[in-house]
């Protein structure tokens, strides 16, 4: 199940987001994921598995100087995120948004990649109409060079890496390290 | 979340994004991204001037030989 915890008086999904392990102090907010990385657009990414925020480490965050990663965790409000992932609603409004914003800029002559589509949303549209996240996922596939398994029985690949991307710091709470120099 | 009233809200606000928009928006996205890879060390600064138009240069024959049969040119590839 999603953890969710209250901050407030809200509900709130508890997110883990993995950065480079620091010599000298911690990160006291997230960092803004700007890069090839921001396939929701730009924003601050979180896993809502820790196993997954582990293996993001593992995978993407022990090339720098020190070989470790943090991952630390925080409480996301949940009120204005698009739930693609578990709401029947929330999926065909973000998936028919999408093709709507596709073919309004295409018929400006606009022909953006899906990452261009994604940022142009997250800077043009959902933060305008007070969106405040995303929830996504993809289907991982077992590596072949790590001990790592997804699944039992390929290819049924039933485990999803869920995301969940926050626009705005304002609806993230109570960030801290939660687990250090892995 | 109300997904038909987001659904509205969608619309309305498609409606506002014209070409114009979209083009400031392309040129603060390009220069956004361009700031985030000096930043993370992706591009150089040399890199980061504009493309110059490419030239048309006749090269002579004679000089072709080496290269058109495969040889690296080491002095220009140093």
């Amino acid at each position: 199940m999603i953890q969710r915890e209250n901050y407030k008086g809200k509900v709130c999904i508890v997110g883990y987001h993995t950065q480079e392990f620091r010599e000298v102090g911690e990160l006291s907010d997230p960092i803004i994921c700007k890069g090839d990385d921001a396939w929701l657009g730009v924003g601050y990414y979180f896993w809502v598995e820790e196993e997954f925020s582990i293996y993001w480490g593992e995978d993407k965050k022990r090339g720098g100087k020190s070989g470790c990663y943090d991952v630390y965790k925080a409480l996301l409000e949940e009120d204005r995120i698009i739930n693609a992932v578990f709401s029947e609603e929330g999926y065909y409004y973000f998936r028919d948004s999408i093709e709507k914003a596709i073919r309004h800029l295409k018929s400006l002559g606009k022909d953006f990649s899906l990452e261009k589509v994604h940022r142009w949303l997250a800077d043009e549209m959902w933060t305008q109409i007070n969106i405040q996240g995303i929830m996504y996922d993809d289907i991982p596939k077992n590596p072949k060079y790590k001990n790592r398994v997804y699944s039992e029985i390929e290819p049924l690949y039933y485990k999803k890496r869920i995301q969940i991307v926050m626009f705005d710091l304002k609806n993230i709470h109570t960030f801290a390290l939660h687990l250090e120099e892995q | 979340m109300d997904y038909k009233k987001a659904f509205e809200d969608f619309n309305n606000r498609l409606k506002e994004l014209d070409a114009a928009s979209v083009e400031a928006w392309e040129r603060y996205d390009e220069e956004r991204l361009l700031q985030d890879s000096l930043r993370s060390g992706h591009l150089t600064q040399s890199l980061t001037v504009k493309p110059l138009p490419i030239l048309n240069i006749t090269v002579d024959s004679s000089l072709m030989t080496g290269l058109a049969g495969g040889e690296t040119n080491y002095a220009m590839a140093a």
